[in-house]
């Protein structure tokens, strides 16, 4: 800064420059800053901030159980060489704004990793904070195709694509059945559009025309003016990127009327709310998973997972999300056990990310993952599952009722 | 110059004089009384030592003067000038920056920023302030106070005003985020709660007939009633209109002048006539609900901690607090003009009084500078008038005290002028005369006092001498007595041999004589007188033989006892022949005894006709020992310079004339160098090293021949040999001249 011309002479210069220093104005960063890396003698730190309220409540709620599930089943072996995890949560109600200011809140506060993230509107603002904070953000409930971009090292995604589930949809659509007439329904949002963006990708492959489509307002279960607009398609099959009461109340109204279109659900529906909400009426829905089967016990980590949520519920059920959740914890647990060492130096975010990117394919207890350079989505898999006689099973291929 | 030192000197005294003559009485007097009445040396320095004294005291008040008046002039200088100018630039910094902290107050976005920047500002002005009381309250404030004061207090008084408005400005933005925050949740609860499953239901119905999935479809009659169609276009229009209200409210939140805000708020107004128009045609069971919604809006907006009423207060805090700056900025830059004015004329008056005293310290340099020349001129006039003319005659008069002392008493001492000096070539003067009076007296006593006390000495040094030389000569004998051990005992051996052998040979002969007796009284008692005769005869010559040989032994050790005995030998005649021969042999066989290895190829010339020379045999004798000896070490010593090819020879001769007899002795030896030739005769002077010589030999040997009336020549080379001619002179003739 310029104070009025300095007149260099005697003590006066001296004087000058003290009054000139003291006018600097202090400079107030807008970036979060790092309140500390969440790693204490005894404790590391994660931070989640996830729908725990509103139409997104059970999301939330499950990915914390599985969350919760992993972290203590570790903490019950001795934590990470003698630190146990703890896990913060944050309300931001399935809403962008409020998952800002949480993620803004959780770093500030001082957390080794953000974990479990809910949404593809709320983590696709989140994600931002927390890289420019050099904070990684793992295991998003989300397969949103922009936090999958070669240059986000700080994000770790567990789960497959949205683009991924779509495709898979299509292909078994297309191959399993031959069905050429194929409908969108889509929440008005990023998510919905995300979905949208990979239905529309599928089907140009197969040079297949979108026969319809219709939107409905976030958070609210105002389905049926996009109904009307499907069910003049007569589509064949009808794809859903929606929330679990939206998606509910669709096919049950479609069935009303009478339409005999399959439906297919990505699994950010929440597939044991979804079951719920449709109220015994959901057979032959179809939700493309992005985790295994949360009761096939023929799993190893699968079994693990079921006995680590009887621990913290006894009466918690197995389900799709609280599994994802789980799997993130597991995948925490292990890479931070990996990258550090018995009374070693503790443990750094960089040295976590360095390990995932380095570690090569990875057996999660029977859920292969595998990151690298450029590419951080652990797992491609895509799993069918279908809603038979009021419950979730699993298949290989789809079939004509 | 020889001339004007007295004219100089008279002139000085002269002009003491006149000086003396014009004092008042009673000061002349006492000068008189301290001088003598006379420019005395004492006087002289009196005047020079006090001159100088003078001139310097005067130089140091001057430069003392000099420097209090610069020291108060710099004291002017630092105490009024430099404090005013350093208070005036004190106060155009906190001035200037008071002028650039002020607009940061308006641009602080929230209240720590605020407070942060209104610290620095009230450090600033409490700074600035102290400045104006610092230079008000000095000596050269003069009418600053007056002229700046009301400024500083005016701009303290606007920054507090500026500072109370952002703080209302803050209060009002607050209020706007949590309007901005309560429509945004106010318009999501509206459209997700109630609008849009409204709208939907009612527009599925309206289709289908459906409401519920149990309920069974409506017939057409029901679906499209008027009363439904009312209910979905109010519905729609409500939701219109609602969006247009909100809108506007939130463009209010943020229009940037208040008339664009009024314009706003007019169409806001307009937006919620229609809203609630829109209202009539709902259905009662939503109206209600609506209703109470829309009076929520309305006071959102128009309440007076309403949107419109806060977003005014805040667009006229800002209008008023930029006017406060822009006031204030006027106001800073006038403060700011008035004090570079200050600041110029401290400057000034600073400026004037350095160079004042600037002035002061040349002055006073120049004067110093003159009255040091002044004082070394006038130390050179001193020196050239007393010193130098001091000096000349102190030398002058030095001089002939000096020479009188070394005994020149001829010295005339002329010393002019009138002061002690003159005194003192006066008192030499007499002194001078004195001393020549008592000199002439005593010379003569002196003289021969001194002349007998030499003769006496002398005397004593020769019979020092004398005992000296005769015990060197006794010294010298021996050592040649020595020399000639060895030779005599080979010469002694000789006849030795002869009389043992002769003795032995006797001793059979007796034997046999006793066997033939004893033959003759046991045999047949005949003697064979033929051979007894024969063995009496042999034992006859054998005695004459052991009696000429003992006599040789007894003739050399008599030789040897002469040659060493101390008295005075007899005059005899003596065959030089038979003396150089025999002396020949003892000096050779003498170094043979010492060193078996030397050889020396001794030839023997002898003139028939030498005959004999009278002399003291005993001192002759050593003379040709010596000469010969010394001959023999000559080859010797060149012998072991020159190993091979070398045949060492003395050739020792004889030549007999008439009047003299020479005597020569050879050498092909090492020879001499001229320096050692000059010096050979030398007592003392040897070439031989630690006992081999006394140095004596020579020296001698020539004293000798001198005393018999003869001469020794040397012919050398050095190198190459040496060739001693001795000359003596036969009976009866004079003796040979010295000469070489």
């Amino acid at each position: 800064m310029s104070v009025a011309p300095c007149r260099a002479a005697l003590g006066v210069a001296v004087t000058g420059a003290v009054a000139c220093a003291v006018l600097v104005p202090g400079l107030r960063g807008q970036e979060v800053e790092s309140g500390g890396d969440g790693v204490f003698p005894d404790s590391i730190v994660f931070g989640q901030s996830a729908a725990f309220s509103g139409a997104a409540v059970d999301l939330g709620t499950n990915m914390h159980l599985g969350l919760l599930a992993a972290f203590e089943e570790a903490n019950r072996a001795g934590g990470i060489h003698g630190r146990v995890l703890r896990l913060v949560t944050e309300d931001d109600r399935y809403e962008g704004e409020l998952a800002i200011a949480n993620t803004r809140k959780l770093i500030a506060d001082g957390v080794f990793a953000l974990i479990g993230a809910v949404g593809t509107p709320t983590s696709r603002v989140a994600w931002g904070i927390a890289s420019d904070a050099r904070v990684p953000y793992i295991g998003a409930f989300t397969g949103a195709g922009l936090l999958r971009g070669p240059d986000q090292p700080y994000v770790v995604n567990l789960r497959a694509s949205y683009i991924q589930e779509t495709e898979e949809m299509v292909e078994r659509l297309t191959e399993d059945l031959d069905f050429s007439k194929i409908a969108i329904f889509y929440q008005d949002d990023s998510y919905g559009q995300a979905g949208l963006d990979g239905v529309r990708l599928a089907l140009d492959k197969r040079d297949l025309p979108l026969v319809g489509q219709g939107t409905y307002v976030r958070n609210t279960a105002a389905v049926k003016r996009a109904l009307l607009d499907i069910r003049e398609s007569n589509p064949e099959a009808i794809i859903t990127i929606g929330a679990y009461e939206a998606a509910a109340r669709f096919i049950l109204w479609a069935k009303r009327l009478g339409m005999r279109a399959m439906h297919l659900n990505v699994s950010f529906v929440g597939s044991n709310s979804l079951l719920e909400a449709l109220g015994g009426n959901g057979d032959g829905v179809v939700v493309t998973q992005v985790v295994p089967f949360p009761r096939d016990t023929d799993i190893p980590v699968v079994r693990d997972y079921q006995a680590a949520i009887r621990q913290v519920d006894p009466s918690a059920q197995p389900g799709f999300v609280s599994l994802e959740g789980y799997l993130a914890g597991r995948l925490v647990v292990e890479a931070l056990r990996a990258s550090t060492e018995p009374g070693g130096p503790p443990p750094t975010r960089e040295a976590f990310l360095q390990w995932l990117v380095d570690a090569g394919p990875y057996d999660l207890g029977g859920f292969e993952i595998k990151y690298g350079p450029g590419d951080n989505q652990g797992s491609d898999r895509v799993f069918l599952t279908e809603i038979r006689q009021g419950r979730f099973v699993p298949i290989t291929e789809l079939r004509r009722r | 110059m020889k001339d004007s030192p007295r004219t100089l000197d008279h002139r000085l005294h002269s002009a003491f004089e006149w000086v003396l003559k014009r004092l008042p009485p009673s000061l002349g007097d006492w000068v008189r009384e301290k001088t003598g009445g006379r420019l005395g040396i004492g006087t002289q320095i009196v005047l020079g030592l006090g001159g100088g004294v003078l001139l310097t005291v005067g130089a140091i008040v001057m430069a003392l003067v000099l420097m209090s008046i610069v020291s108060a002039r710099q004291g002017e200088v630092t105490e009024v000038h430099m404090p005013a100018l350093v208070g005036a630039f004190n106060v155009s910094e906190r001035s200037a920056e008071l002028v650039q902290a002020t607009p940061l107050l308006v641009t602080a976005v929230d209240l720590p920023q605020l407070d942060a920047v209104m610290m620095d500002v009230t450090f600033t002005q409490s700074a600035l302030t102290e400045a104006v009381e610092a230079v008000a309250g000095s000596e050269a404030g003069g009418d600053f106070g007056a002229r700046v004061v009301p400024l500083v207090d005016s701009l303290n008084e606007m920054v507090l005003e500026i500072d109370q408005s952002m703080r209302r400005r803050m209060d009002h933005q607050g209020r706007l985020a949590q309007l901005r925050q309560q429509l945004d949740d106010f318009v999501l609860q509206l459209q997700t709660e109630i609008l849009e499953p409204e709208l939907d239901d009612q527009h599925f119905f309206m289709y289908t007939g459906l409401r519920e999935l149990t309920d069974a479809p409506a017939p057409l009659s029901q679906r499209r009633t008027t009363a439904e169609l009312d209910h979905y276009v109010g519905l729609l229009n409500f939701k219109a209109y609602q969006n247009e209200a909100t809108q506007y409210i939130s463009k209010g939140l943020v229009d940037s002048d208040i008339a664009l805000l009024e314009t706003t708020q007019a169409r806001v107004e307009t937006a919620l006539e229609n809203v609630s128009g829109s209202l009539e045609k709902i259905r009662y069971r939503l109206r209600s609900q609506l209703q109470s919604l829309v009076q929520e809006l309305t006071e959102m907006y128009g309440a007076p901690d309403g949107v419109f009423a806060t977003r005014t207060g805040e667009l006229e805090e800002i209008a008023y607090a930029d006017s406060l700056v822009g006031h204030s900025q006027q106001v800073a830059t006038e403060l700011v003009n008035r004090v570079e004015t200050l600041v110029g004329s401290a400057e000034r008056s600073a400026e004037s009084a350095a160079e004042r005293s600037n002035t002061l310290v040349q002055l006073g340099f120049w004067s110093l500078l003159v009255i040091t020349f002044l004082t070394i001129g006038m130390a050179y006039v001193a020196w050239k008038f007393f010193g130098e003319r001091l000096l000349v005659r102190m030398g002058r008069l030095s001089s002939a005290t000096r020479q009188m002392s070394k005994g020149d008493l001829e010295v005339q001492v002329e010393i002019e002028g009138d002061d002690e000096l003159t005194d003192m070539a006066g008192a030499l003067e007499v002194f001078r005369q004195h001393a020549v009076e008592v000199q002439r007296l005593n010379l003569v006593e002196k003289l021969a006092a001194e002349v007998q006390a030499k003769n006496d000495k002398l005397e004593d040094t020769l019979e020092n001498l004398r005992r000296t030389q005769q015990q060197v000569v006794k010294q010298e004998k021996l050592a040649s007595l020595g020399a000639l051990t060895a030779g005599i005992a080979h010469e002694i051996r000789n006849p030795l041999n002869f009389i043992n052998n002769f003795a032995a040979l006797s001793t059979e002969l007796i034997d046999e004589l006793k066997e033939e007796l004893a033959e003759a009284v046991n045999g047949d008692g005949e003697l064979d007188r033929e051979y007894l005769d024969e063995i009496l005869g042999d034992l006859n010559t054998n005695v004459v033989k052991v009696n000429e040989h003992g006599q040789r032994a007894n003739r050399i050790v008599e030789g040897m006892l002469a040659h060493s005995r101390d008295e005075a030998g007899e005059v005899e005649s003596i065959d030089i022949n038979l003396m150089v021969q025999e002396y020949a042999k003892l000096a050779y066989h003498g170094i043979r005894g010492t060193d078996s290895t030397f050889n020396v190829d001794m030839i023997h010339q002898y003139d028939k006709d030498a005959g004999s020379v009278e002399g003291i045999a005993r001192d002759l004798s050593r003379v040709f020992l010596n000469i010969i000896t010394n001959a023999c070490h000559a080859t010797q010593a060149r012998g072991r310079k020159e190993a091979e090819g070398y045949l060492p020879t003395v050739t020792v001769g004889t030549e007999g004339h008439e009047k003299k007899v020479t005597v020569t002795v050879r050498d092909n030896g090492t020879g001499m160098p001229d320096e050692i030739l000059k010096k050979i005769f030398d007592p003392f002077f040897t070439t031989k090293s630690g006992t081999q010589g006394t140095g004596l030999g020579l020296s001698i040997s020539h004293e000798i021949i001198q005393e018999h009336g003869g001469r020794i020549e040397v012919e050398t080379e050095d190198g190459e040999g040496t060739e001693f001619r001795i000359t003596l002179p036969r009976k009866g003739y004079e003796p040979i001249t010295a000469g070489s």
